[in-house]
């Protein structure tokens, strides 16, 4: 399926779940738990609890369909911040319940993150990994630490003992490198 | 207090929800308020949603989707939404989430867009819905199909395996009936008046031997049933002759016996040797003989 059309079927699928279609949510999962449940186990560490958390996230998409707006942006862009922001909830309530975990999935995530890296598997996946290890290194681990630790600017300047204000202009610049990097290819990104 | 600019040099770490609380809750007030602060953020989404690539896709249980479904009827119908349609694309925040009543999660605001003429918007409008609900449509219908057609690919092969064990069961009827149809044959050939039965006794070759012959006159039908015969040897077999006095032997049907020794013969007489008073079985080339050259191994005695 090309993106747009793609974009479409997604689009017709989340009015059909507004709508109150159980067989379009089905269909919605079928074309996008693989990558979803790939990004809250990448925050998670934990295949319960990733499973747990897609579930939520389905759950919401059932009760939120009719929010969503195309102009807004893509369906893709709406199902994975959806999906990201559940995750880092969970990521942060586990965390608050276990400091000791916290650290362990910390070194965990920080091994992960390399192979992540390295593992080549799809030609989408292997246009943003290409963009990301363009980026300088420390504006890289900026948006790394934020997006799959869920880390605040304050939290990542006190864990790398830099000054905020650096921690502020590198993730700035990061972002804006990497929107340049991935330029018109970001819509074509499903 | 943070002025317009600063609100658009946060945009981009906002989509990575990586400001503090305070500060998010700021952002989500300016942006309520700011089309074009809102329009860069959910740019900005698309750049961070992009990241979600850079990760190796993952399979989740494969019950997971039933477990989904039915905890949407667990759910019920979906509630209308409380927020008028087009409002929009309502990220929450993970802290908004995390920490906040769903009261306090600030509505984003439409972005203003480009004036269309009335009539094009409705005409356009009317054509997306139109298309959209068409490929939709076909979706589910191709996945209503597929299911259907699995289920008939099922059925069919049941029906199958079904046809084949009615078959047998035809065949292993029909071979019953044609046994009960012989022994019909047999029990009326036997209980005939006129019909005779004759014992015929092993010689020197087969001293254990014994048959019994039975022979309805009036229709010719005949049946030897044999014990004890040694298995005849290759090339050879055993043949039936019917003597009547003063006339050569006439020869019966050839026949051999199983691994037991046992043998039934049926034959029908033909009716120049129904008038045969001696039965004898002699040892022959396999495909019979017209007259006797074998050695006797059974032999009835004169009735």
């Amino acid at each position: 399926m090309q993106p747009e059309q793609a974009q479409i079927v997604d689009v017709g699928l989340l009015r059909q779940i507004a709508g109150g279609d159980e067989q379009a949510l089905g269909a919605l999962y079928d074309r996008y738990r693989l990558i979803l449940f790939g990004l809250i186990l990448r925050i998670l560490h934990s295949q319960p609890e990733a499973e747990d958390v897609l579930q939520e996230v389905f759950l919401q998409v059932w009760r939120k369909a009719s929010d969503f707006d195309e102009a807004r942006g893509r369906p893709f862009t709406w199902l994975v911040t959806l999906a990201r922001s559940r995750a880092i909830d969970r990521l942060r309530a586990l965390n608050a319940r276990d400091r000791t975990a916290t650290e362990a999935a910390r070194e965990a995530v920080e091994s992960i993150s390399d192979a992540a890296t390295d593992a080549a598997k799809s030609e989408q996946g292997e246009i943003v990994r290409s963009a990301l290890a363009r980026l300088p290194e420390e504006q890289r681990q900026a948006l790394v630490l934020a997006y799959f630790e869920g880390l605040t600017q304050s939290e990542i300047a006190e864990r790398l003992g830099t000054p905020l204000g650096t921690v502020k202009t590198r993730m700035r610049s990061g972002m804006i490198k990497l929107r340049e990097l991935l330029g018109e290819r970001v819509k074509d990104l499903i | 207090m943070r002025g317009h600019e600063d609100y658009k040099e946060m945009l981009a770490a906002h989509a990575l929800d990586a400001l503090d609380r305070a500060e998010a809750r700021e952002m989500d007030t300016h942006l309520a308020g700011c089309a074009e602060c809102q329009a860069e953020f959910d740019s900005w989404l698309e750049t961070s949603a992009a990241l979600a690539h850079t990760v190796p896709a993952s399979e989740p249980s494969a019950d997971l989707r039933s477990r989904i479904l039915e905890s949407l009827r667990a759910e019920g119908p979906v509630r209308a939404s409380r927020t008028a349609p087009g409002i929009g694309l309502k990220v929450e925040s993970p802290k908004a989430s995390a920490a906040l009543d769903e009261s306090n999660v600030v509505q984003f605001a439409k972005p203003a867009r480009r004036a269309w003429s009335a009539a094009s918007k409705v005409f356009a409008l009317a054509a997306s819905v139109a298309f959209i609900a068409l490929i939709v449509s076909l979706i589910l219908l191709w996945n209503r199909y597929n299911d259907a057609r699995q289920d008939l690919a099922r059925l069919s092969d049941r029906l199958n395996q079904m046809q084949g064990e009615l078959k047998s069961e035809r065949e292993t009827l029909a071979r019953e009936r044609q046994t009960l149809s012989r022994e019909r044959e047999t029990l009326a050939m036997l209980t005939s008046p006129e019909t005779r039965i004759n014992t015929l006794t092993g010689t020197e070759m087969a001293t254990n031997a014994r048959a019994m012959f039975a022979l309805d006159r009036s229709t010719g039908r005949a049946m030897l049933m044999a014990y004890d015969l040694p298995p005849a040897p290759e090339g050879k077999a055993y043949q039936l002759w019917y003597i009547a006095e003063g006339k050569p032997p006439m020869p019966g049907h050839v026949f051999n016996v199983d691994a037991a020794g046992h043998a039934e013969m049926h034959d029908q007489v033909p009716v120049e040797a129904r008038a045969a008073t001696v039965f004898a079985v002699t040892l022959e080339p396999s495909p019979g003989v017209t007259a006797p050259t074998g050695p006797k191994v059974l032999l009835s005695a004169a009735s």
